[in-house]
């Protein structure tokens, strides 16, 4: 659609031919009408005069007869002759009739003629004075006196007279009047045609451009790549080039935190900055919102790796705003045509989402690459299945052993999650909980996985099993202000013992607001719930979380564990980490435990409890709970831990 | 309203063909037409083409912003 209303606009021609027909027709119209109407007068006129002429000869005549006495014969011929002119020879006929007699004469007409005409006379059609005999028109005219009627008719020459005078001066007139309305008809179509063309050039620019930085938009960026990709044939046509999409980082935040003027005076800079790096005949486009588009034809991947940067440094520098210099940073993803895509939509969609890749590693730019932006795809896609996933309870919860390092035997669970993907099959949490985290669903999720364990805490109880299950939860599940009044219904409802759940929270340098949430573990530790610290040891404050945070377990990362037998170093961390959770009277576990000798040492360290690959890995529920019922060692082949004694002889 | 020249050749051509000939007839008809005013509406007729055969110039061309002439 977009580009199809600018080259219509443009290719009417149409106007300029049409005004000038119907000015043309018009003026042959008007001429037309007045050439008529002028004859139809003169013609007029002129049967006018001569019908007054002739009424006064029949009473001039008829007041001489009367004045004379004696046959009509012998009176009117003369007088006939003194009255009418002698050269003037229109055929014509006098009757005159008298009580006794009658008397006519003819001139240059037929007896019979002259029969025909005074019968036509006798019976008129109506009071035009104008009969026609033989095809030839008459004009009559009859004067009754005291003795005498006389009757005068005379062929009539007006109208040909008339059509002779009036048809010259008419067809000269009118040949002036139609080179007139030539000239009128092409000014007046110039003038149109060229008031409609810019007119049609205003709309064209408007819409083309954005009204706010005066940018050309989406519609005129879609006709220039249509000009200048695929057509070969184009003018336009371009062996290379690079399509910038950039999205501003904080944008939305300037225009939530100041209003929409802020936002737009901040998009306005950005234009003007943006302006001044990109070089004709690279084209900057706005198509919306706080996303631009540059059009840079015949540069390079590097060239335009160059520009972006530019870019970035460009929109990197602060802008004031209501007196506060704001740092809108960009992103920017760069499609190279004909290497990422040859149609316009589908460069466009390249650049789209190599710029989003970008805004998301933070890394200011980004060329489209299909490797990664096929993995960044298939995370999006399965970010938008999350909903889904959640409410169709796809997520499920493997369960992996923690065991009493001595005995082998069951003392908890740790239940981890997994997607029951409908179309990708069994996903690992490493596969989706970063997306958890991005996309705002860390809350509802952590809920989801609490929810998971009480229940299934909840049926292991009826069932007579009473093993603690441990859940993972991010502290930024601590900032969801509902959580305690959550887990509290949750066991409420489901009849559950609080020590039979246990929440490890994730280690990591989100920690440092450590003053938010502890409020939230003392409320949660208060429930009754075990409170463990994962991943002890890779975090930022461990030991800041120590101190504050009245925890109930340790869990010494894998990190530490798998070398623990050949990196001193390691072995140290975890002797120290035994003593500390010694000192702060909470449990240790160890996690990652592979080997027996892993398994051994660890024991001899002092560590109590273990879950490693050693005993089991993370099973389904049916499979755990065989386990637990069973109750045996998961020592493999029930070997279980040789005394240290034993070892040594 | 400057004169610039905005007839090509053919245009120019016909125009003064037109106008000598209008002008002629204007002048030395006769008895044909037999009025002094159509003789001098086909007198300025006449005279305006022979104003574009000598110039070049179209005073109606020039307002309707038109031109026959190679750019």
């Amino acid at each position: 659609m977009p580009a199809q209303p600018i080259t219509h606009i443009k290719r009417d021609t149409s106007v300029r031919p049409r005004l000038i027909v119907a000015c043309l027709a018009v003026s042959v119209l008007i001429s037309a009408i007045y050439v008529t109407v002028s004859y139809r007068l003169t013609a007029d006129v002129s049967l006018q005069t001569e019908l007054t002429a002739m009424q006064k000869l029949a009473r001039l005549l008829s007041s001489e007869l009367d004045m004379h006495e004696g046959k009509i014969a012998d009176q009117a011929g003369s007088l006939i002759n003194l009255l009418s002119d002698p050269n003037d020879d229109t055929p014509r006929l006098f009757h005159i009739t008298r009580e006794t007699e009658a008397w006519q004469r003819g001139h240059r007409l037929s007896k019979t003629e002259q029969k025909q005409l005074l019968t036509a006379i006798s019976r008129p059609i109506d009071d035009s004075h104008l009969v026609t005999v033989n095809n030839r028109n008459f004009l009559w005219q009859q004067h009754v006196g005291e003795q005498h009627t006389v009757t005068f008719a005379q062929e009539t020459t007006a109208l040909d007279l008339t059509l002779s005078f009036v048809a010259k001066r008419l067809l000269i007139t009118s040949v002036l009047v139609f080179w007139i309305a030539v000239w009128l008809a092409l000014t007046l179509s110039s003038l149109i045609a060229k008031r409609a063309q810019e007119i049609n050039d205003a709309l064209a620019t408007i819409a083309t451009h954005d009204a706010l930085t005066g940018l050309p938009n989406r519609l005129y960026l879609m006709d220039t790549l249509s000009a200048a990709l695929p057509n070969t044939d184009s003018a336009k046509a371009v062996a290379q080039g690079c399509l910038f999409v950039i999205d501003l980082d904080k944008f939305k935040e300037v225009n939530d935190s100041f209003g929409h003027s802020a936002g737009d005076t901040l998009l306005k800079e950005v234009a003007a900055r943006l302006l001044k790096v990109v070089v004709s005949p690279a084209e900057l486009i706005r198509i919306g919102g706080d996303e631009f588009i540059i059009w840079a034809p015949d540069i390079s991947i590097d060239g335009a790796e160059d520009l972006a940067q530019d870019m970035v440094n460009a929109c990197d520098t602060p802008i004031m705003i209501n007196g506060l210099a704001v740092n809108t940073g960009a992103s920017i993803g760069i499609a190279h045509y004909p290497t990422h895509a040859q149609e316009p939509e589908a460069l466009i969609v390249c650049a789209d989402t190599a710029m989003y890749k970008a805004k998301e590693q933070r890394n200011g730019w980004q060329v489209y690459d299909d490797r990664k932006i096929a993995d960044y795809k298939h995370n999006l896609q399965l970010r938008a299945e999350l909903s889904d996933a959640m409410q169709e309870r796809q997520i499920i919860m493997h369960y992996q052993a923690k065991v009493d390092l001595a005995s082998g035997n069951i003392i908890g669970v740790e239940g981890l999650c997994r997607w029951e993907h409908p179309r990708l099959g069994l996903l690992m949490p490493g596969q989706f909980i970063d997306l958890i985290e991005d996309s705002g669903k860390v809350q509802e999720f952590g809920r989801y996985i609490l929810a998971e364990a009480i229940t299934q805490a909840a049926s292991w109880q009826q069932q007579g099993i009473e093993v603690p299950i441990a859940v993972n939860l991010s502290p930024y599940n601590l900032l969801d202000p509902g959580l305690i009044t959550y887990i509290q219904n949750k066991l409420n409802e489901n009849q559950v013992s609080p020590h039979l759940i246990e929440i490890e929270l994730t280690e990591n340098e989100t920690c440092l607001n450590i003053k938010y949430i502890k409020a939230a573990l003392e409320n949660i530790k208060a429930l009754g719930i075990v409170l463990a610290i994962d991943d002890f040891g890779t975090g930022m404050s461990s030991l800041s979380y120590l101190a504050h945070l009245n925890v109930d377990v340790l869990k010494i990362d894998r990190a530490f564990v798998m070398d623990i037998e050949t990196n001193t170093g390691h072995k140290a961390i975890v002797a120290s980490a035994i003593t500390l959770s010694q000192s702060f009277g909470c449990k240790m576990v160890a996690e990652g435990v592979e080997t027996l000798s892993q398994a051994r040492l660890l024991h001899e360290m002092g560590c109590v409890i273990a879950q490693g690959y050693l005993f089991a890995k993370p099973l389904p529920e049916e499979k755990i709970k065989q386990h637990i019922l069973a109750g045996k060692t998961l020592y493999p082949n029930a070997e279980g831990l040789v005394p240290p004694s034993a070892v040594n002889a | 309203m400057a004169i610039e020249s905005n007839l090509n050749i053919l245009d120019r051509s016909l125009r003064g063909l037109i106008g000598i000939g209008v002008t002629a007839f204007a002048l030395f008809n006769g008895d044909i037409i037999d009025d002094v005013f159509i003789e001098i509406l086909l007198g300025i007729f006449g005279i305006l083409n022979l104003i574009s055969l000598a110039s070049g110039w179209c005073p109606v061309y020039h307002i309707a912003g038109i031109s026959t002439r190679k750019q």
